[in-house]
């Protein structure tokens, strides 16, 4: 349970989709979507503790 | 907050992206706020550790990130990033370039040491707006210290008005609330930002200090020291400009906070008190009548509400038109009808938890045998009975097996 967000807005209010994420819980899918990087570039700088 | 209402509706941010490269709850309070409405937000964390909020405060479980961490970095995504290395600072710039917003609270100069201040970040994204949290703002001589809400509670003068008269002041409820504050400065300025970037197609930087924050809150403190020299104090329950505006117990041992904050609502609670005659402009009716005689009029207000239980005196004062509540711990919160009606708690079932299980293990429990246990149940989330009673529920868990 958590307090609702704030503020309350008519037409279109607040939606809680998730608490607070897993650590890196989107580090693949945003770097393959944004930058689009490889699977093998992602591995690659995870290994390299840059991501 | 229902789902079926957003469907019909789109989120008012979200066509906007945020990179939250700040830790803690200042800045990232911001990105909360523009989470909760839509905005991508991405929580950029350092690889291996994350942010250290993780593991601030009390832990869901045993070396599970904390509650403060699920309510606070809600609706977010975690991507790491080591800003400190060469390569993790090209990947910044390369999100940074498909992004509308950045939030920081690093010391002053720390994202120029990295290479990624505003006049860079800005070359790669002209609309780019940063808001920029620190301690003590983004120049001046203090700007390089280290800053946390404590500190900036005491800085900006509010910490030195909480307390009795002449005692060591005491904290202000919270030692959070100037990262809050600024939070919320945070999105008001990038609200304005992004409306202002709608014309010109710039963005800009927003530099809130923690202190600032607070002192923007202080009323009349500075323009009545300036004129008079008048240096407010510690009151107390009690505040300047206004009697009786303070906290009164009650026949059954509670507190309640009542404002009368006009001469008006002085003579209603006289009114409501039986004593209308405390209220005639030659005895009470005028505050500076009353600010004389402080003492007395507290006295003849705290003799009404000791005579009633508070929800009976909270009716009175509600059927009189003033204003007045009961001073409410969590439980009293949570309990409370107006919280439920107004949906003010949010229940979320987050399958990293196995909430679920727990629930039907607490709930097959002998309801006779452990009564502090149902009553615990009963007032607060499993959660928090799962933390604070780790040894009972064990207990519990064994008994609900076996049975």
């Amino acid at each position: 349970m958590v307090p609702t967000a704030l503020p309350r807005l008519s037409d279109t209010p607040a939606v809680l989709k998730n608490l607070g994420p897993a650590l890196g819980d989107a580090t693949d899918s945003v770097y393959k979507s944004l930058l689009n990087l490889t699977d093998a570039e992602v591995q690659k700088l995870k290994q390299e503790r840059v991501i | 907050m229902t789902a079926e209402k957003s469907k019909n509706n789109k989120a008012p941010l979200d066509k906007l992206r945020v990179l939250d490269i700040a830790t803690f709850i200042a800045a990232p309070f911001c990105g909360v706020i523009l989470a909760d409405f839509g905005a991508e937000v991405l929580k950029i964390e350092k690889p291996g550790e994350g942010d250290p909020l993780r593991k601030f405060g009390t832990p869901v479980e045993p070396e599970q990130d904390t509650f403060v961490w699920l309510t606070e970095a809600r609706n977010k995504k975690s991507v790491t990033l080591d800003l400190r290395t060469p390569k993790g600072v090209e990947l910044f710039k390369g999100l940074v370039s498909q992004s509308d917003i950045v939030l920081e609270n690093f010391r002053p100069g720390t994202l120029e040491k990295w290479g990624i201040g505003y006049d860079v970040l800005s070359q790669i994204n002209p609309g780019l707006i940063m808001l920029r949290v620190s301690g003590y703002g983004q120049d001046g001589p203090y700007s390089s210290r280290p800053g946390f809400a404590r500190a900036a509670h005491a800085f900006a003068g509010l910490a030195y008005l909480c307390g009795e008269p002449g005692q060591m002041p005491v904290m202000p409820g919270s030692t959070s609330l100037a990262d809050y504050v600024s939070g919320m400065w945070g999105t008001i300025g990038i609200m304005m930002a992004l409306e202002s970037r709608r014309h010109s197609g710039k963005g800009q930087v927003v530099d809130i200090a923690l202190y600032e924050s607070v002192f923007r809150l202080m009323d009349e403190m500075l323009p009545v020291y300036e004129r008079t020299g008048f240096v407010r104090e510690r009151m107390g329950a009690e505040t300047v400009n206004a009697v009786p505006h303070s906290h009164y117990q009650t026949r059954d041992q509670k507190y309640v906070a009542l404002a009368c904050s006009s001469d008006k609502m002085f003579e209603r609670m006289c009114h409501i008190m039986g004593c209308p005659e405390n209220a005639m402009p030659d005895t009470y009716g005028k505050v500076s009548a009353r600010e004389e005689n402080r003492p007395l009029i507290n006295k003849i207000v705290q003799d009404w509400f000791i005579t009633l239980d508070a929800s009976d005196a909270i009716t009175n004062c509600q059927q009189g038109g003033v204003p007045c509540a009961a001073l409410f711990s969590i439980e009293d919160i949570y309990n409370d009808p107006h919280y439920q009606a107004r949906g003010n708690f949010e229940v979320f079932n987050d399958p990293r938890f196995n909430a679920e299980m727990q629930v039907t293990l607490l709930q097959n429990a002998n309801k006779e045998a452990f009564p502090a246990l149902h009553y615990l149940v009963l007032r607060t989330s499993t959660m928090t009975l799962i933390i604070r009673h780790e040894e009972t529920l064990r207990f519990l868990m064994t008994h609900a097996l076996t049975q």
